[in-house]
């Protein structure tokens, strides 16, 4: 089990990474995705992995942290808002320059 | 405890929900809010202060709950010397708007939003607390950042939200891997659990403490995460520049923390390395950038980062006086980078077409050559104001450490590069060009009069703050002795 979920969080981490460091705004968003997808599923996982254990008294004999299952909602909800954020902003941007690239366009290269 | 602890918190998140109801359109309304919410967040922070003096450390529970399981604000006199400093500032910001017929729509309840941030990071306790302070703080300086959005601002900004965000996911991270070892988030908590570790995972908690120095070294823009400051600081609206320029010092804020709550410790001996690294790098690349600035902008931009550099350099030393020095420092520090910032505002508006690029154009009338010296002598740390004694105190403490001759190498080395720097852009901007006798209707001289009378003040009662940081410092468990 901490195998399968140890090589997910790496795999999602790798391409997370990866797609960061293109030099498309869109890429570079879907990789922020898949890393944040990772960083919540590996908060989750310091919590233990207990599979079969609830979080409520009474509901089974011993239970799960309930903490980290706090933890990754308030990561998950910080971070959608953050992702639509930079999505607009990245709209915004491919509106304004005209393209979505991230490096310097021939018109900012002659300005600067 | 009182309840008076959440009144910096508080006050601007009900100021800001305020001013986004329909009832606050007109921008006399609006003044009125900022003013009252400000003032009162100055006030509030009075009996604060005076209970962190005379009482020392005052923990307050979130909901009641006990020490290890629930949140906790922590008001000790480090929180109550940054809470000052941005409070202050965002002052300096409100009535540098005075004046002006047109404000950008959200640009105060954004303000507020970012100074309840500011204000949460320094009051708590709890590391993740701390991350959902830094992420309200962090859409806050997105928003404002982009609130006039011309091309560059948004081309700036792009790199500056993705880098922040990828520190976050790292942030987040380092929290549960920390968790994860310690079983608890409170800093002194997390010290203690992590501190008797088995051998077999002290090397976990070490690979944690690194990750959780780099965010702050992001914030604190800190070699090799330094290259978003900036372009980001030289093309927003530097009146925005003069709030961020508190920001900085939010990550310097969370190193004293981290290094003073758990410096005693066996596993926080790679994190100091990384501090020493990232502060004289940091130093050294803006004292070369700082010569090469094209407009007065990015001219402050480079020696706000060479001060983050200074700060993070000289924490290295884990020395009591030092940092007592480093903590007066960032309070002078944003003082003087905000003046600065409000003058590049003033001098973008007066010279229209050349802005405050460093070609000839309009020449600045003898009163603004007169605010332009007093201000150059202040970022280089030169008397009347208190910057010389923030630099003059860092030199008379690292003498004292073994090796603090490279910090006071470095500081002399950034103060002649950047005395060099601003004696051109003078001599470009003052002596140069041609005279016009425009009349300006702007409320930026009441501002800078706020900063540059405060830091004045700051200087001539130098001795109480010293002694203020200094007991905040030695408050800190690291040098308590705790085991």
């Amino acid at each position: 089990m901490e195998l399968l979920f140890a090589s997910l969080i790496g795999v999602l981490t790798a391409s997370g990474v990866l797609l960061l460091l293109r030099k498309r705004s869109y890429s570079v968003l879907l990789g922020l995705t898949l890393l944040s997808y990772a960083v919540n599923l590996f908060i989750f996982a310091s919590g233990g992995l207990t599979p079969g254990q609830g979080t409520i008294l009474g509901q089974t004999q011993q239970y799960a942290d309930p903490l980290p299952q706090a933890l990754v909602l308030t990561a998950i909800v910080i971070g959608f808002a953050m992702t639509a954020f930079a999505l607009v902003l990245a709209i915004r941007l491919r509106v304004v320059r005209g393209t979505d690239r991230l490096d310097d366009t021939e018109l900012e290269r002659e300005e600067s | 405890m009182s309840h008076w602890v959440l009144a910096p918190i508080l006050l601007p998140l009900v100021g800001a929900l305020i001013l986004l109801l329909p009832f606050c359109q007109s921008l006399r309304r609006q003044h009125l809010v900022m003013g009252v919410t400000l003032l009162s967040c100055l006030v509030s922070l009075q009996p604060l202060a005076r209970q962190a003096l005379w009482l020392g450390e005052q923990r307050y529970l979130l909901g009641n709950w006990p020490e290890p399981f629930g949140i906790v604000l922590q008001v000790d006199l480090l929180s109550c010397l940054f809470i000052f400093t941005s409070s202050v500032l965002a002052v300096a910001v409100w009535v540098s708007l005075w004046r002006q017929s047109r404000v950008p729509p959200y640009s105060f309840p954004l303000l507020l939003m970012l100074l309840m941030g500011i204000h949460g990071a320094f009051l708590t306790a709890d590391l993740f607390n701390l991350f959902v302070f830094f992420e309200i703080l962090l859409m806050a300086s997105y928003g404002l950042a982009v609130v006039t959005p011309t091309r560059m601002r948004l081309k700036a900004a792009f790199p500056y939200v993705v880098v922040n965000l990828v520190g976050s996911a790292v942030f987040l991270l380092a929290l549960a891997l920390l968790y994860a070892l310690a079983g608890s988030l409170n800093w002194r908590e997390m010290g203690q659990a992590l501190a008797h570790l088995p051998a077999t995972q002290q090397p976990l908690a070490q690979v944690a403490v690194v990750l959780l120095v780099m965010v702050f070294a992001l914030k604190a823009a800190l070699f090799p995460l330094h290259a978003w400051l900036v372009p980001l600081y030289s093309h927003i609206n530097p009146r925005v520049a003069a709030m961020f320029a508190v920001m900085s010092k939010i990550g310097i804020y969370a190193l004293i923390r981290l290094y003073g709550e758990w410096g005693q410790h066996a596993f926080m001996l790679p994190a100091w390395w990384l501090l020493a690294v990232g502060g004289f790098a940091s130093m050294l690349i803006a004292a070369l950038l700082v010569v090469t600035a094209k407009d007065l902008q990015q001219l402050v931009s480079c020696l706000v980062l060479m001060s983050a550099g200074t700060m993070a350099a000289a924490l290295a030393y884990a020395d009591q006086a030092l940092m007592a020095a480093v903590v007066f420092y960032a309070l002078q520090a944003s003082l003087t980078a905000a003046l600065a910032y409000l003058a590049v505002d003033w001098v973008q508006q007066f010279r229209g077409r050349s802005a405050d690029r460093l070609v000839v154009g309009v020449r600045l009338p003898p009163a603004a050559v007169r605010w332009f010296l007093l201000i150059s002598l202040a970022l280089v740390g030169m008397p009347p104001v208190a910057s010389f004694v923030g630099k003059i105190w860092l030199v008379i403490a690292a003498m004292d450490v073994p090796h603090g001759g490279w910090l006071v190498l470095c500081l002399l080395l950034g103060s002649g590069m950047s005395l060099l720097a601003l004696a051109r852009a003078g001599s470009v901007l003052c002596w140069q060009g041609t005279a016009e006798h425009k009349t300006r209707v702007s409320s930026h001289g009441w501002a800078m009069a706020w900063l540059l009378g405060l830091l004045m003040y700051l200087l001539l009662d130098a001795d109480r703050w010293l002694l203020w940081c200094q007991q905040a410092v030695a408050a800190l468990p690291m040098f308590q002795g705790v085991p």
